[in-house]
């Protein structure tokens, strides 16, 4: 079968929707999504019930599966329970936490002589985070201190700390080191449709659409004329009638194994910092024989991620209130380590981190009422963790494995190794979380083993020339006219913050530049749009 | 390598850190692999097994005072179960004989902790802790029970205390 479009967008994460969304505003009515993965069943109350009663997690057969991947580096990232290959992308089952870059983030070579720099700064970018925070619908609070500048408040109020963190902004406060209300794309008040959240605590699967969460933004653009999804579609590769234009896409359609081909007149990639590379990888061909936008060697590369460790311990104190944690993520955080201060030596952004309690455990383990009580007043573990940036290296990689991954993808080959300085980093890091810690009144404290947070970028990165990355400052890939890349694999750094809200400023960035390169300048100017 | 260490705040773990006293896990509670429930093509329970399972899921709730759990909330959480895949219909008729059987010789109340206490022997009463039981303390914990343990702060409770295994860190973020 043969489909054509206008512009056809590979990936149906928060960018590709974003994209889609500018260019239909745009008045480009011929959008063609296509998405490797398959709808989730999303605020449908027996998933739910099984999500916490049967410990079912619903996304399990819409991740990768351990085979996909192969380490062969020190550090190894994890894919399976984390990216999603779905209708909506990986943010059906996120956090939501949404920070910022700082202005120093996009001049990273330049202050540290370490990692890249962006070709475009904060200033640039400042207006499409204001956008992104409605898209996401960000709650914060903009007199915090830690934020970068802004140009308006945040476009929901923020949640107040949980009780439970109130000894972690207190020890904060002694030691001198500041604390934020988390940016978080969690509803503090009821918008689109959806719920308030109720802090229920089912956080992974959220019953009321009470957080962002992308299926959202893609049920809203199925309802607009002019906009198609493909779901269990894979995009195979991109084939060139010149080096400078793709003319179509070859498609597979999982279920019946038939061949497609899209033709359309723009390309974007939206299929995150692990396939988006892959497939211009996969496109090598006549006139990119190392892939597509790699004629720096640098495709797959400068491959980096997040460090994250968590620090428990014990209080002193009973817990006689009986306050825990009721949410999966923390609702206060400190960017007071992510600064232009300790750029060099390694960012980090830190949050406190508590348990729950295990009430359900106790019971089955035919624990008495008295038994639990008794259970839950002795002194209670608190955690700090810290998410510490990695300087870009160009010694990690991924590159595309021989055979066929579970969905018939290239299996996916990564590389990647702390470096030295990582390493040092991260010691300081953790010596800021014990000092916290025993501020808290903590003792027995205990590391668990630190990883990667799969917050994956830097594969396709950005630059001004074609000699020292894989896109411009326009996200399209150097020396073709037509093909566009749109995710975090573009970051020439990551900062310390969560990439999500930074991912969906580019998509509008983008998404407005194609309009007004296919429709003109009349595309209409930045506008933040109230959420209703 | 980063230096690493073994202390997590995973689901027996937080409580063995605190001393010691928590019991030991079993079954599910284990880690192990969930098995999955007793086949069954999607169905409709009777009006009198509907009833059997109300009183099932009051002696559940007994044991620790949790009374919160409304007849109407619950029959809805039978039939979602039963009349969609995977549906529970084998399992809820397994987890009636494994009770009425308990019942012969004990008060309800008494028959529930005493499946809790021997489930590991056999496997019709290890499906019916998994799976039934087990299904309504969390039923019982979310819609109110919670409260029952002084929690009387929270607007509502889950928590993490119905995962079989600890939350992966960075699981969600």
């Amino acid at each position: 079968m043969k489909l054509s479009a206008e512009v056809c967008i590979l990936g149906s994460g928060v960018a590709g929707g974003v994209v889609a969304q500018e260019l239909l505003d745009a008045g480009i009515a011929d959008v063609l999504m296509i998405e490797a993965g398959s709808p989730v069943v999303m605020r449908d109350t027996r998933t739910w019930y099984d999500v916490f009663t049967a410990d079912r997690n619903p996304f399990a057969a819409h991740t990768y599966q351990q085979s996909d991947y192969d380490n062969r580096g020190a550090t190894p990232i994890r894919l399976k329970g984390r990216h999603l290959r779905a209708r909506g992308g990986s943010t059906l089952h996120w956090a939501g936490l949404s920070y910022r870059l700082k202005p120093e983030d996009f001049r990273l070579a330049s202050n540290t002589g370490r990692g890249l720099d962006w070709p475009i700064d904060y200033t640039e970018l400042e207006p499409y985070y204001a956008l992104a925070e409605s898209t996401l619908q960000v709650a914060g609070d903009a007199s915090d201190p830690g934020h970068p500048p802004r140009s308006g408040p945040f476009p929901l109020p923020a949640f107040p700390a949980q009780e439970v963190e109130s000894t972690f902004i207190q020890a904060m406060r002694d030691l001198g080191f500041s604390t934020q209300h988390a940016c978080c794309a969690r509803n503090s008040r009821s918008i689109h449709g959806m719920s308030e959240c109720l802090r229920i605590g089912t956080c992974e699967y959220c019953p009321v659409g009470g957080r962002f969460t992308g299926d959202q933004l893609i049920a809203r653009l199925e309802e607009r004329r002019g906009f198609r999804l493909l779901t269990d579609t894979l995009a195979v590769r991109l084939r060139f009638s010149s080096p400078e234009r793709a003319s179509f896409a070859e498609l597979l359609q999982r279920e019946t194994g038939e061949r497609q081909t899209v033709e359309a007149g723009t390309f974007v990639i939206c299929a995150g910092g692990v396939e988006s590379p892959k497939l211009l990888l996969a496109s090598a061909g006549e006139f990119w024989p190392r892939g597509v936008g790699n004629q720096s060697g640098r495709l797959g590369r400068f491959l980096t991620d997040h460090v994250y460790q968590k620090c428990s311990g014990r209080a002193s104190q009973p817990n006689r209130a009986h306050i825990a944690n009721q949410l999966w993520f923390g609702t206060t955080a400190s960017r007071h380590f992510d600064d232009v201060a300790a750029q060099a030596s390694g960012k980090f952004l830190l949050t406190p981190e508590h348990g729950f309690f295990q009430l359900q455990g106790m019971m089955l383990a035919g624990m008495s009422k008295e038994q639990i009580v008794r259970e839950l007043e002795q002194p209670p573990v608190h955690a700090v963790q810290f998410q510490l940036e990695e300087h870009a290296s160009e010694t990690n990689f991924l590159e595309l494995g021989k055979e066929p991954d579970s969905i018939g993808l290239p299996r996916t080959v990564v590389h990647h190794t702390l470096t030295p300085e990582a390493e040092a980093a991260a010691q300081r890091a953790r010596a800021r979380c014990e000092t916290i810690l025993l501020k808290m009144g903590c003792s027995d404290l205990a590391w668990n083993q630190a990883q990667l947070s799969n917050h994956i970028s830097g594969t396709c990165c950005m630059s001004h020339s074609p000699d020292a990355g894989v896109v411009d400052e326009d996200l399209k890939v150097h020396d073709t006219r037509n093909v566009h890349v749109c995710s975090s694999a573009v970051f020439p750094s990551i900062g310390a913050a969560n990439p999500t809200v930074t991912i969906v400023a580019l998509a509008h960035r983008l998404g407005r530049h194609l309009g007004r390169q296919l429709r003109g300048p009349s595309s209409p100017a930045i506008a933040i749009h109230s959420p209703p | 390598m980063l230096a690493s260490g073994g202390a997590g705040l995973g689901l027996m773990g937080y409580a063995l850190r605190r001393g010691g006293r928590a019991p030991k896990p079993t079954g599910v509670l284990a880690g192990g692999p969930r098995p999955s429930p007793f086949p069954a093509d999607p169905g409709s329970l009777s009006q009198t097994e509907k009833q059997l399972l109300w009183q099932l899921a009051v002696a559940t709730g007994a044991p620790w005072n949790l009374s919160e759990l409304s007849e109407k909330e619950f029959l809805g959480f039978l039939e979602l179960k039963t009349q969609s895949p995977p549906s529970y219909l084998a399992e809820y008729r397994n987890a009636l004989e494994v009770f009425a059987s308990a019942c012969r010789e004990q008060s309800p109340p008494e028959a529930v902790v005493s499946i809790l206490r021997h489930a590991g022997r056999e496997r019709a009463a290890e499906h019916a802790r998994d799976f039934v039981i087990g299904e309504f303390i969390a039923l019982h914990l979310a819609t109110g029970g919670f409260r029952q343990f002084g929690l009387t702060r929270f607007r509502a409770y889950v928590g993490e205390g119905y995962r079989a295994s600890p939350v992966q860190p960075g699981r969600l973020r």
